[in-house]
């Protein structure tokens, strides 16, 4: 196992380096060092004083890859790339525009985040499988087509407009929770309700349909057809089979997302005023904050690859095709 | 009303009287989703320890006729007519598993009344009816067992749906396998142990009547007649009733007391095995599926040719549905259908014969240019390589042809025979240069010349000279392109030289030659049955005008009434041109028949090889012997006496 | 008032890019009309009473869109004997055609089918006292107006054509990397492969809005460093637009060329192809002539999918703030817009539910559509 975790992880940093690099291409390569001085001092009448000023300020005034001016390691240390991008690699994200340390403010927002997006998670995940089983039940009946329909009418809605239509139903109107905030422990739990509800329904169009084909394609299979043929009752063909096998890809689009429930949700925090990564990486657009967008990429990715692997080791334990070969 | 269950279970004393049930089908109708009939009154009856074939080739309504007993069929497919009786049925040879379906009152004395129509029952007494008083078995074992499941636990399921005595262990030792296959994952075993434990499943409810819907087609010939034999005595040994599927007669006339003949969603004719193999056949079609079986018997003579194909679902003629293909049609049978009577829906039913025409052992028809060897592989491999870690090293390799040496002259037909997984189609594909160079090594020389390092030109010589022809036709010709398309592909790449009007020509001859004509240029392959796609596929190889045409199971997809007609083809086609085939092959009665000279090939080698009528008769090799003792015993004494 | 007629046309690049891609669609309808199969399968896309309906409302989205990318520049009155000059502004045929909405600007909000503005002003009477009431307004308007005044009906027919470009123009970004990559990665094998599956791994790494969020910031940068390539503000949001489909594009590849590669995996393994590689047909050929055709049903109904994705998304960026221009009519914008004005009193409540009932309109047909085409194209995989 630990061999095998070794292994993932030097299938991981080619990846996690071409991310480094691509981000690096796009922020120094496509724009400049320069551009970013002069959008923070503000338009075009800006002295070159003050862009070199504001560059060594930020510590963006190095070369790209080689630095002439260094001596021995720090030709290649004392650049841009080592500094800004591969930094990253050792969880050192730099400090924003704003001149606070960006590694502390993630850590500090992660779990706004994950209190708002775990619960939303979970029960989503169960709503979601709920109804993609009720409709699988009752497939080839009229229940299963007004469903569907149902369901594609509520994936066509844009999901802004579930976040306001929410807000100004349940809060402003019914006034069933707060309309937004946040606080810590238990007496944060109302401010939960709200953003939870609206991040568990506004999914369940694309959600429930795609595990509905899933299981669909399964029920589809032969040896449903031999349970049938057994005598199994259809709750237990479509729990112990159908559900059984449905796990497995059903676990490859689950697993993978679960170490990015820490970046939270970009609308909802931004909507419901949740100091989580959310907002952070929303503000930090809004404000064109390159640092913080490029430490956010990065961490993105990162914990992607750590989804990626968590996968593989979930299918492992559920497929027994994978655990005994 | 009725309990559908088990009144008394576990082991019942020798001789006791066990009730069985039996069932009875009449006028079964069955409707596909856009509303043609499938099956169109289909009446057959199950008995118990008798063993009823269902004989018919592909698209004749026969697994539909199973699903429907099951009442399993596919989504959208549906029963429109008929009706399925069960009753209780005092059997008194023997029986293990005493179960009956009774009403709650002793309803032995009123069995007329317990009569029950399986196609009228409620869903939930359904399910106890499936698996507990009727189960099946399918064909395809690798996907008939839920993959994640263990197979213990996939037998308790069972066993719990219907309350059964039996346990796990008993049933795997009945149906001859390990204890310590219980806890294997399906994919940890081999495709007939597949079988074996899909069959345990089936028998953990104590079944009155077994459905097997063609449960060896899929598995390779060795294990097959274990399979069978396995099926006739659990049968026996628990007097049920078997309803085998299949489009095999060799099979058929070796397991049933009962045969039932299908064409077209109807039952052509029916009786009792030994009769109807005994005269042939009453209606034309049962004799020339009698016909066109090749065996070594039939060498030489050729096979009778049916024309045409079995019609799709509901696209049935007015009149017989058999008549546009019977040699002995008459005006009346193009328009009344004629109905089941004395066992034959015919107008004209033959008499039954004398004797059987007697089967005329001939030498092989093709004498022309003997000797000239085309062919020679030398100590040919085909090695691929297994690759692991993080650097793909290559760890070992998986030897899928294993040194191994053939000639093959010029007109004659060199048949390759295995079972899968032997390495037939990576030597024939390392031989048309189709494999990746750095796997294969050895000697391959056609017209002497080497072919394995050609490059090129000549390497372009090399493939107008063999070519191949596939086995499935559905997935030989692409579906996006139209048959001209097809067939100039080959003469567009290799011989580019040839003006547009010269390769029209060309294709037209080929058409032609096969048996269809210009005007199936224009369309696309759905157009054209499985029969005629492989027409086409061989006009596309004869297109280049090869001598060698390497035959990959061309006819195992086709229905045997249409294999006579490629077969018959291919062997006008070999004296014409003097053709060599590598006759790539699971089926030996059709080596027999076929080939000149046999080559076995077992684990990536060559085990034996000889001409085919001396292997056939008397193979040395072990394999070759087991090979030989898993023909369907009649079709093998066919080979003896021919 | 004849300088209506008076105009000169004017070309932006993604009418050009849309009229390509609808010159694409034409020749591909004629292709198809001599193809047996393709119109069988067309045929079973409109079977359906719900795909019909659905093909009904995006034609007339679509002709909406198409009618709003025929841009001119009207004539300006020019001194006679000079050159003649053109207005700034760049109008088109919709424009045009809703002059009568497009030029019945209020001062600020008025409810649909109001008398008067929403909000009181003071206005002196003749005889001198100070009143506050709503002031009347001159022009009906069917779904009221917004902030500025301007009509939100005309408002969100005029955003139709960012939704569809974004839809369309996007998947013609997308499509030659998703091709191309995809199938030449399933059917070379060995290290083409390994160094594809890198590059769409590494890209599909990236949470997708920050990708995106990411490459339009950079993008909006330049664009705002050189002012000069644009000649009028319209040019400037067009480009704004197009930049936003290739992101979306460039970042969007990577599903499709897993699809297509999966299915030439299969297909490779397939005898007729393996047929034409015992003929020495050549690579290219075999990609062209079978593997393509026999992958394109995928291609088509991804491209349908993925519209009604691409109109959803272009909501969201616009609010997370890497959307469309602002200054560019879009239901993004709209909603961004309209979100605040919920919360004031009386409530404006109709900029947001017209594009609320317009968006919602657009995807449903889209997705509704897109189900049909699946079901017809992939029966197998469809319901």
């Amino acid at each position: 196992m630990i061999r095998y975790l070794i292994r993932r992880l030097f299938y991981a940093l080619p990846i996690l380096l071409g991310v480094n690099l691509l981000t690096f291409a796009l922020f120094f390569g496509v724009s400049s060092p320069d551009d970013m001085a002069r959008i923070h001092l503000g338009g075009k009448r800006v002295t070159a004083e003050a862009v070199e000023r504001w560059k060594v300020q930020h510590g963006y005034d190095l070369p790209h890859f080689y630095n002439a001016a260094g001596e021995g390691v720090e030709q290649v240390t004392q650049t841009l790339f080592v500094q800004k991008s591969l930094h990253l690699f050792t969880l050192d994200f730099g400090t924003a525009d704003d001149g606070r340390d960006i590694g502390r403010e993630i850590g500090k927002r992660m779990w706004p985040s994950l209190v708002v997006a775990l619960p939303t998670f979970l029960l989503g995940l169960v709503v979601y499988l709920a109804t993609a089983l009720f409709l699988v039940f009752f497939r080839n009946t009229a229940l299963d087509t007004v469903g569907v329909v149902m369901l594609v009418a509520l994936m066509s809605i844009s999901g802004l407009f579930y976040v306001i239509g929410g807000q100004v139903l349940l809060a402003k109107w019914w006034q069933w929770a707060p309309i937004s905030g946040y606080a810590p422990g238990l007496s944060g739990l109302q401010f939960l309700f709200l953003p939870v509800l609206i991040g568990v329904v506004s999914g369940i169009g694309d959600a429930s349909r795609f595990y509905r084909a899933l299981f669909l394609e399964e029920a589809g299979r032969d040896y449903v057809r031999t349970a049938h043929a057994k005598g199994l009752s259809p709750f237990r063909v479509l729990f112990r089979h159908i559900l059984g096998n449905a796990a497995i890809p059903i676990l490859t689009g689950v697993v993978v997302v679960i170490p990015r429930l820490f970046l939270g949700s970009l609308i909802l925090e931004s909507f419901f005023g949740i100091p989580g990564l959310g907002s952070y990486t929303i503000d930090a657009i809004q404000a064109q904050d390159f640092a913080i967008v490029r430490g956010m990429v990065f961490l993105g990715s990162l914990l992607y690859i750590v989804g990626l692997t968590l996968t593989d080791l979930s299918y492992a334990w559920v497929d027994p095709r994978v655990r005994l070969q | 009303m009725f309990e559908v269950g088990s009144l008394s279970s576990g082991p019942s004393h020798e001789g006791r009287g066990v009730l069985r049930m039996s069932v009875q089908l009449c006028d079964l109708v069955v409707r596909l989703p856009d509303g043609r009939r499938a099956v169109d009154g289909v009446s057959l009856n199950l008995q118990a320890g008798r063993c009823v074939a269902l004989l018919g080739e592909s698209g004749c309504g026969k697994s539909l006729t199973a699903l429907s007993l099951m009442r399993l069929l596919p989504d959208g497919v549906s029963i429109v007519g008929g009706l399925a009786m069960i009753s209780p049925h005092l059997h008194t040879r023997t029986g293990r598993g005493a179960a009956i379906l009774l009403p709650p009152e002793d309803g032995v004395r009123e069995r007329e009344n317990a009569m029950v129509d399986i196609f009228a029952l409620p869903e939930g007494q359904m399910r106890d009816l499936r698996g507990g008083r009727i189960a099946m078995v399918f064909q395809e074992p690798m996907s008939s067992l839920n993959p994640v499941m263990t197979i213990a636990a996939q037998i308790e399921e069972a066993l719990s749906a219907h309350d059964s005595q039996q346990t796990v262990a008993s049933l795997l030792t009945d149906v001859g396998l390990q204890p310590k296959h219980a806890n294997s994952y399906p994919f940890q075993l081999s495709g007939g142990q597949r079988q074996r434990a899909l069959i345990a499943m089936m028998l953990a409810g104590e079944p009155d009547v077994l459905i097997a819907d063609e449960p060896t087609t899929a598995l390779d010939v060795t294990v097959q007649a274990q399979i069978l034999l396995l099926l006739r005595d659990l049968q026996q040994r628990r007097s049920m009733a078997l309803l085998l599927i299949t489009h095999d007669l060799g099979i058929a006339r070796e397991m049933a007391d009962e045969v039932v003949v299908l064409y077209a969603g109807q039952v052509v004719e029916q009786g009792s095995t030994g009769n109807l193999f005994d005269h042939g056949g009453l209606h034309p079609y049962t004799r020339a599926l009698m016909q066109v079986t090749p065996s070594l018997g039939r060498r030489g003579q050729p096979l009778l040719s049916l024309p045409g194909s079995v019609p799709l679902a509901g696209d049935w003629p007015q009149g017989c549905r058999f008549a546009p293909r019977c040699g002995h049609v008459q005006p009346r049978c193009r328009e009344i259908a004629p109905p089941l009577e004395a066992g034959a829906r015919c107008w004209f039913p033959q008499r039954p014969a004398a004797s059987p025409p007697p089967f005329v052992r001939g030498s092989s028809l093709i004498n022309l240019a003997q000797g000239a060897k085309l062919l020679q592989v030398e100590d040919l491999c085909v090695h691929y390589p297994v690759r692991r870690g993080l650097l793909q090293r290559t760890a070992g390799w998986v030897r899928a042809v294993d040194g191994v040496s053939l000639s093959l002259n010029r007109g004659e037909t060199l048949a390759l025979v295995g079972e899968s997984g032997c390495g037939k189609s990576s030597l024939a594909r390392a031989l048309l240069r189709l494999q990746p160079q750095a796997m294969v090594r050895g000697r391959v020389r056609l017209n002497g010349e080497e072919v394995l390092n050609l490059r090129g030109t000549a390497l372009h010589t090399l493939r107008s000279q063999a070519q191949i022809v596939f086995q499935d036709p559905f997935s030989s010709l692409d579906s996006r392109m139209r048959v001209g398309d097809i067939l100039e592909e080959g003469l567009l790449a290799l011989r580019p030289e040839l003006e547009p009007a010269a390769r029209r020509q060309q294709m037209e001859r080929m058409l032609d030659r096969v048996g269809l004509d210009a005007s199936a240029m224009p369309r696309y392959p759905h157009a054209f049955s499985g029969g005629q796609r492989q027409r086409i596929a061989i006009a596309r190889a004869l297109c280049v005008e090869p001598q060698l045409l390497i035959l990959d199971e061309p006819t195992s997809a086709l229905d045997v009434s249409v294999q006579a007609q490629v077969l018959g083809l291919l062997r006008e086609l070999q004296q014409e041109r003097g053709l060599a085939y590598l006759f790539i092959t699971h089926n030996l009665p059709l080596v027999g028949y076929f080939a000149d000279q046999v080559a076995v090939m077992q684990g990536g080698r060559i085990v034996e090889t000889g001409a085919a009528e001396t292997l056939m008769t008397a193979p040395n090799h072990p394999y070759t012997q087991a090979l030989m003792a898993s023909v369907p015993r009649s079709i093998r004494a066919d080979i003896r006496t021919g | 008032m004849n300088l209506a007629w008076n105009f000169q046309p004017t070309v932006l690049i993604s009418d050009v890019l849309l009229f390509l891609l609808l010159a694409a669609v034409g020749i591909y309808v004629w292709r198809t009309s001599y193809s047996e199969n393709a119109r069988a399968t067309w045929r079973r896309v409109f079977a359906s009473r719900m795909g019909r309906w659905a093909a009904w409302v995006m034609v007339f989205f679509i002709s909406l869109g198409v009618l709003d990318s025929l841009h001119f520049r009207t004539a300006v009155e020019t001194p006679a004997g000079q050159v003649q000059q053109y207005s700034g502004e760049v109008l088109s045929v919709l424009d045009a055609l809703l002059t009568p909405l497009r030029m019945a600007g209020e001062k600020t909000y008025s409810a649909p089918f109001a008398k008067t503005l929403l909000v009181k002003e003071s206005v002196t009477l003749a005889d001198g006292s100070v009143v506050r009431l709503a002031p009347v307004i001159a022009h009906i308007h069917p779904l009221g107006t917004d902030k500025v005044g301007q009509d939100v009906l005309y408002l969100a027919l005029k955003s139709v054509r960012t939704g569809l470009l974004i839809g369309t123009l996007t998947t013609l970004v997308m499509l030659p990397f998703a091709c191309a990559l995809g199938i030449v990665a399933g059917y070379f094998g060995g290290w083409v492969d390994d160094a594809i599956q890198y590059l769409y791994t590494t890209l599909n790494s990236i949470p997708g809005v920050l990708l995106i969020a990411a490459a339009v910031l950079v993008v909006d940068v330049q664009i705002d460093a050189h002012a000069e390539w644009f000649n009028n503000a319209a040019a400037r949001a067009d480009l704004r637009l197009l930049a936003l489909c290739a992101i979306l594009g460039l970042t969007g590849w990577t599903g499709l060329a897993r699809l297509l590669r999966a299915e030439t995996l299969k297909l490779r393994e397939l005898d007729y192809i393996q047929a034409a590689r015992a003929f020495g047909v050549s690579h290219a050929r075999i990609l062209a002539r079978h593997v393509l055709p026999n992958v394109a049903h995928l291609v088509i109904i991804t491209v349908v999918l993925d519209f009604s994705g691409l109109v959803l998304a272009e909501a969201v960026l616009s609010y997370v703030g890497a959307g469309v221009d602002p200054a560019t009519p879009s239901f993004g914008n709209m909603i961004n817009a309209a979100r605040l004005e919920l919360a004031r009193e009386p409530v404006v409540w109709w900029p947001l539910a017209t594009a609320f009932v317009f968006l919602f309109a657009l995807v449903l047909a889209a997705n509704l559509f897109a189900d049909a085409v699946r079901a017809a194209f992939d029966p197998r995989g469809a319901r």
